[in-house]
């Protein structure tokens, strides 16, 4: 019986410790993925480029003008042939766990996504916050050569951008998700490469620098145009994911305006049928903060306030309006997930345009509703520089 | 595993030769005295500590006593003596030894003065500290009870000091040491039961409880485990302990060890039951749980919500002392995606130049840091400041600088160290560092699934063990949701009202009910103490 026993042990530990299933990895032997871009070449092939870190270079002293990281590109028919093409030319194993950005230039996105979002939804190593971004009319790898003196690479800049920016940018989870719902179509966060004018380089070595610019309207998975910042915010609120705003309201009668941060974003979308067509109700409704008033007005007088977020409810209800007849006549693309409104509240009458739904959503009667409280407006109610007699009780 | 235990089991058999008894104790003493003298002499022989010292009573009588020096108190000797010899005055003509026995031990009341007939009793009771005495003519022979052996006094613990809590600690005197738990509860129910165990050390073994509270099951439990060790010679309370554990397999201490008569009181009165061992100041206490090992006794008497969070705080830092090198090397390993991209930076910046993996080197930096600290603990105090430096020279920064090992495995490494220090009983802290070894192979090899593999282990074993028929995880597993006042928090004194389920359930009540301080509370009951109206 004893015999048994360690004879069983024994095999145990032989099965774990001779049958070379190991997969430690020291981490000194893998190479950090920070970021990745995919292009399309002038001949059809993928061409990916990857941006490592250099792990010595990211601690302690080092030169200033020492890069803390390298690049390495490959190229083949699909993602894979490209990455066996680029593993030859690195001493450790590539490793995107920790990949933040991938950037799509905009002549692949223009082609279609379908291939990479095959790849990466198959591949367990892929982290799915990777946040994924087209290049503006530039190249994906060109975004790659962008350096950025704040962060340890530059691509960590576009991560921290997107914390401060408030959630516009999109994660693969986002665009696997959309990409296989119905009715609604993906959006991607932008990058726009910029050069530097007039201001201080800051020690970098590139003439161009990067900016997020609201995000890129998708139609079956091809990329169909552009949102800029604003639209990009009604499009966030209309599909429930708006945390940050400011805007600003024109006060024609008083010559000024006056910024409101959003601090309370809700919406609610009434999909109906009528005579056969669908239709949809949007109600905006928020909640904000008076933090600049450039006008005479004397905020602690609730009239004024009231004024305030009439004006602000016009202006985001006609913004809103003409953003989605622009989407509609443009793209043709329900980036605001209102099928998939439909599809909730009524599944019967859905089943009738679930095929074509792009068509329907082109033609589809929308009406937008705004309601914007304005809950503080700060201490000081009417501006401190005016005289008495300026201010508009 | 099973080679091993048989090589323990091995050898067993006939009773060593240290085991039988030299003094053939069944002799008896003969008639003539010059016989009885010779037959002494060589009992004696070569034992240089033994005195033979003639010495002349007051009238005619000679008297011869045999005693050990320095055991013996010499003023209390030469004032029975003087009895001896008024006795025998007073009465005309020659006591007898029976009669002088009884008037000594009648006058001076220092116990144990009997008239012995036999060698062995009179040798082991010389050798026990008392005095034997020869009278002239006399075929038997009188012991007086005048030992005073050699001890230390009532010290503070040097093992286990609070900053709060009485000073007093065990001696090794186990007669003192009865005294300092007697102080503590004098009332009869305060049991101790004598036992003697080894065949050359006749070390004293007592075994105390609080009668009606202790489970009678435990005690009896106890007193059978100790009647039937058998050894040559105790040493140590650590001997008793490896003959009474439940699973001597078991990386973890069954037995609870304590030089602190407080906390002997304070398990008494939850149930427990004590064993004061002769010759050390470590008390035992049974049975032992898990959590007893991560409780101090100054939990209990700083304010409860401190003893709450050093609870707490302790809890935390045994799994870091168990767990935070296994999880490291598992992380670094094999889950790089599980660490936060910046810290992976760092971790992969120092490390660069390394070249170990991190499995060998948390080995190499854990092997040194045992070994520094059982260096720290051996040496002269004088001596263990030299220890220190080089340790914190040549570890913390020469390794570092030269490459060999990075910072970050240094900072877990002193991490899991101090961790460990926080454990507050010293044998329940060795269990975890030896079990923290095999969690660190396990997770070199499997990564977190070994650590998985390795925490399930441990926690199935833990939920069987049992200490003296108690489950050793009580109160956690089996669930008494009234214990976990005293395990999860530390309850204050008057909501902890019952004792533990498993030991001090006899009587239950501890504190009863409505106790908690409040406006109003002290005159509904009458308010004996005075003061408001």
């Amino acid at each position: 019986m004893k015999g048994k026993g360690g004879a069983c042990a024994a095999l145990v530990a032989a099965a774990l410790l001779c049958t070379g299933c190991w997969d430690r990895t020291e981490i000194n032997d893998i190479a950090l993925v920070m970021a990745s871009s995919l292009d399309l070449t002038a001949d059809g092939r993928y061409e990916g480029t990857t941006q490592i870190a250099i792990p010595a270079r990211q601690i302690g002293n080092i030169p200033q003008r020492a890069k803390k990281y390298f690049s390495v590109s490959g190229k083949g028919y699909n993602i894979h042939q490209l990455i066996q093409d680029e593993q030859p030319k690195l001493s450790r194993r590539l490793f995107v766990g920790h990949r933040r950005v991938l950037l799509i230039g905009e002549k692949l996105a223009r082609h279609g996504l379908g291939d990479v979002i095959e790849y990466y939804g198959r591949n367990p190593q892929t982290r799915l916050r990777v946040y994924v971004l087209v290049v503006k009319g530039r190249q994906g790898k060109e975004a790659l050569k962008v350096d950025y003196p704040l962060e340890f690479v530059p691509t960590e800049a576009v991560r921290e951008m997107e914390n401060l920016t408030g959630g516009m940018l999109t994660t693969m989870r986002d665009l696997l998700n959309a990409s296989s719902a119905e009715g609604v179509q993906p959006v991607t966060g932008v990058i726009e490469l910029t050069p530097i004018g007039g201001e201080d380089k800051g020690e970098q070595g590139s003439e161009e620098t990067f900016k997020l610019t609201g995000s890129a309207v998708f139609n079956g998975l091809k990329l169909a145009g552009y949102l800029n910042a604003g639209q990009t915010q009604l499009q966030q609120w209309v599909t429930g994911k708006l945390k940050r705003a400011i805007f600003t309201v024109e006060l024609p009668d008083q010559q000024g305006n006056a910024a409101i941060v959003l601090t309370a974003a809700k919406r609610t979308i009434v999909p109906k049928v009528v005579n056969g067509m669908p239709r949809f109700s949007i109600r905006l409704q928020g909640k904000g903060t008076v933090d600049e008033n450039n006008s005479r007005l004397d905020f602690s007088n609730p009239k004024h306030v009231r004024t305030v977020q009439r004006l602000l409810e016009r202006s985001l209800r006609r913004d809103t309006e003409k953003l989605i007849a622009e989407v509609q006549q443009k793209y043709g693309a329900d980036v605001f997930g209102l099928g998939e409104a439909l599809h909730r509240k009524d599944n019967r009458s859905w089943s009738r345009y679930k095929n074509n739904w792009n068509t329907w959503f082109e033609r589809a009667d929308i009406k937008v509703d705004a309601e914007f409280t304005v809950t503080r407006s700060g201490l000081t109610g009417p501006p401190l520089q005016l005289r008495e007699k300026e201010i508009v009780k | 595993m099973f080679v091993f235990r048989r090589w323990l089991r091995k050898r067993s058999g006939k009773l060593p030769a240290a085991m039988r008894d030299w003094t053939e104790p069944g002799t008896e003493f003969a008639q003539d005295p010059q016989a009885n003298l010779k037959l002494l002499e060589k009992t004696f022989e070569n034992c240089s500590d033994v005195v033979f010292q003639n010495v002349k009573l007051p009238g005619e009588r000679e008297a011869l006593l045999i005693y050990l020096d320095g055991m013996v108190d010499r003023q209390l000797l030469d004032q029975q003596m003087r009895l001896g010899a008024v006795a025998r005055d007073r009465g005309g003509a020659p006591a007898s030894p029976g009669k002088l026995a009884e008037e000594l031990d009648s006058r001076l009341g220092t116990g144990g003065t009997r008239t012995v007939n036999t060698l062995g009793e009179f040798a082991k009771g010389v050798m026990g500290g008392q005095v034997g005495v020869v009278l002239d003519g006399e075929p038997c022979i009188l012991i007086v009870g005048a030992g005073r052996p050699p001890s230390r006094s009532v010290e503070e613990p040097q093992a286990e000091t609070l900053i709060r809590g009485p000073r007093e600690g065990f001696i090794e005197q186990i007669q003192t040491n009865m005294a300092l738990l007697r102080k503590r509860f004098p009332t009869t129910r305060l049991k101790m039961e004598p036992f003697t165990v080894g065949e050359l050390s006749d070390t004293k073994v007592v075994v105390a409880y609080l009668e009606g509270i202790a489970t009678d099951s435990v005690v009896l439990e106890v007193r059978n485990r100790i009647a039937r060790i058998r050894i040559d010679g105790i040493v140590e309370s650590g001997y008793v302990e490896e003959f009474i554990e439940d699973l001597p397999f078991s990386p973890f201490p069954q037995v609870l060890n304590t030089e602190r008569p407080d906390v002997v009181a304070a398990h008494l009165l939850e149930g427990r039951v004590a064993i004061l061992i002769g010759g050390t100041p470590f008390a035992l206490l049974v049975p032992m749980t898990f959590w007893s090992g991560l409780q101090s006794a100054e939990d209990y008497y700083e304010r409860f919500p401190i003893g709450t969070f050093l609870r707490w705080i302790r809890f935390a830092h045994l799994l870091i002392a168990l767990f935070l090198p296994s999880v490291y090397v598992a992380i670094s390993t094999f889950h790089q995606e599980m660490i936060p991209t910046n810290l992976l930076m760092s971790i992969a910046g120092a490390r660069e130049a390394n070249p170990f993996p991190a499995l060998v080197e948390v080995l190499l930096m854990e092997i040194t840091f045992e070994a520094l600290r059982e260096a720290g603990v051996r040496l002269p105090k004088q001596v263990g400041a030299a220890v220190s430096i080089v340790g914190a020279l040549v570890i913390g920064q020469a390794a570092v600088q030269a490459g060999i090992i990075s910072a970050p495995m240094v900072i877990v490494v002193a991490v899991t160290g101090i961790a460990n220090f926080s454990i507050p009983r010293f044998n329940f802290a060795a269990s975890i560092r030896l079990l923290r070894f095999p969690m660190i192979l396990l997770a070199g090899t499997l990564g977190l699934f070994g650590i998985g593999i390795g925490l399930l282990g441990i926690l199935i074993h833990l939920c069987s063990l049992r200490s003296f028929g108690i489950p050793y995880f009580s109160p956690v597993a089996p669930l008494s949701f009234g214990g976990l006042k005293d395990v999860v928090i530390r309850s204050p004194h008057w909501a902890m009202k019952l004792r533990p389920r498993l030991t001090g359930y006899q009587d239950p009540v501890r504190v009863p009910e409505g106790q908690m301080p409040r406006p109003g509370a002290s005159g509904k009951q009458g308010n004996q103490g005075g003061g408001a109206p």
